[in-house]
């Protein structure tokens, strides 16, 4: 094998053996120097960071990110009524402090508001909680929007308002797609006092539209022929 | 000194007795001066060195666990080994390191070599791993395995290396004799 020594490699081995000796070496000051150092650093040997702890702390951090969001993914398809809408609730909220331009969070409100009217028609008989929940976010998007694209258009970015005035044109036509759903809703509701909210509801949701539509243009005209006042400044 | 007990004074220096730590020196001081002395060559310097080394290994201490096969001494030189190395990247081209001391003048025994003269003088001029490799197999008398596990390579490597190491050190003989 290649890697035996050969005569001539032992000879060469026995050779470096014999010449090895000790060389003088002042090893009680030496001593002395490293324990007046180790007094000095003043400490117990630094604890060790395994990296057993290392992958612990990774494996726990890894199982907490998808622990939240596999949760939150869950909770984004919660409807009203449901256990993790609170959860949804909540990461909607977080997502709108998010220092977004404001087109964006006008897009991000119309997707709420589509969420909530979507889940109209999933409702078996009344459920006025989906109702209630369709009437509040659609009046919180639409005031925020408007109060928005009025204070662009102070500005004077036009565009940026006409993005925002789509987004509330877009939102009025839902809305009105909706509203027969909602009727139907309160005939299914099986008592009066549970009629009479979800007419209140209705009441407030179509206050929203004609807010909204204060706001669109091609509504102006015959808003303002039909009531004799300008659009609404926030 | 057995393993077992060297293992006890070990398990002592990491609750932080530095008594027991002072007894780990004695026992391997001198072992980790030779062989930091047989390539750097400059008292002063190597003095310098195993008291780093063994600060090092008194701060890292913790980290040390015994495996079977892996005694207390490869660990302190395995840690001698790599603050060579850091030594000679950074000091190598020095005028002071090219100073280089007679060995005989600081050797226990300077008849002894005086005798092996021509052999120190073959063996300097080989690359730091090569010098490496022959004194902790051959002067030193460990095995390959713990020559790899010092010298953070495999034990063919080891092998490889100890065989191109002694070639080079027989061209330069040939030259010198």
């Amino acid at each position: 094998m290649w890697f035996k020594l050969s005569p001539k490699d032992k000879a060469l081995a026995n050779l470096l053996k014999r010449s090895a000796g000790d060389f003088n070496f002042d090893e009680t000051s030496a001593k002395f120097r490293l324990l007046a150092s180790i007094n000095r650093l003043d400490q117990k040997p630094a604890p060790s960071f395994h990296i057993t702890r290392v992958m612990w702390y990774s494996t726990a951090f890894a199982a907490l990110v998808i622990t939240a969001s596999t949760t939150f993914a869950f909770a984004s398809n919660a409807l009203p009524g449901d256990k993790l809408f609170a959860l949804n609730k909540f990461g909607e909220k977080v997502i709108l402090t998010l220092p977004l331009p404001v087109e964006q969070k006008a897009k991000v409100q119309e997707y709420i508001v589509t969420n909530r009217l979507e889940a109209l028609d999933k409702v078996d008989t009344e459920d006025l909680e989906t109702v209630k929940e369709s009437d509040e976010s659609l009046m919180t998007a639409v005031d925020a929007i408007t109060q928005n694209k009025t204070r662009l258009e102070s500005m004077g970015k036009t565009k940026q308002a006409e993005t925002l005035e789509k987004v509330l044109d877009q939102l009025q036509t839902k809305v009105e797609n909706k509203e027969n759903t909602i009727k139907e809703i309160e005939k299914r509701a099986k008592d009066e006092p549970t009629r009479e909210k979800i007419r209140e509801h209705l009441k407030k949701i179509e206050d929203s539209k004609q807010k909204a539509r204060l706001h669109i243009k091609r509504f102006q005209n015959q808003e303002g022929q039909s009531h004799g006042q300008k659009p609404e400044q926030d | 000194m057995q393993e077992s007990e060297v293992q006890k004074l070990v398990a002592e220096a990491q609750q932080g007795d530095s008594q027991a730590f002072g007894s780990l020196y004695d026992l391997y001081a001198k072992q980790i001066y030779n062989f930091l002395f047989s390539k750097l060559r400059h008292q002063q310097t190597c003095e310098d060195l195993v008291h780093t080394v063994f600060l090092k290994s008194w701060t890292n201490l913790r980290s040390y666990t015994p495996r079977p096969n892996a005694k207390f001494s490869t660990w302190l030189y395995q840690i001698a080994n790599y603050t060579l190395i850091d030594h000679w990247r950074m000091k190598r081209p020095t005028a002071e390191l090219e100073e280089i001391e007679n060995l005989a003048a600081f050797s226990t025994d300077p008849e002894h070599y005086e005798e092996y003269g021509y052999l120190w003088k073959a063996i300097q001029d080989l690359p730091l791993s090569y010098q490496t490799v022959l004194d902790l197999r051959f002067r030193q008398d460990l095995s390959v395995e713990e020559t790899a596990a010092i010298m953070n390579k495999s034990a063919v490597g080891v092998r490889v290396l100890q065989h191109r190491a002694l070639q080079a050190l027989k061209n330069k003989l040939k030259n010198i004799i």
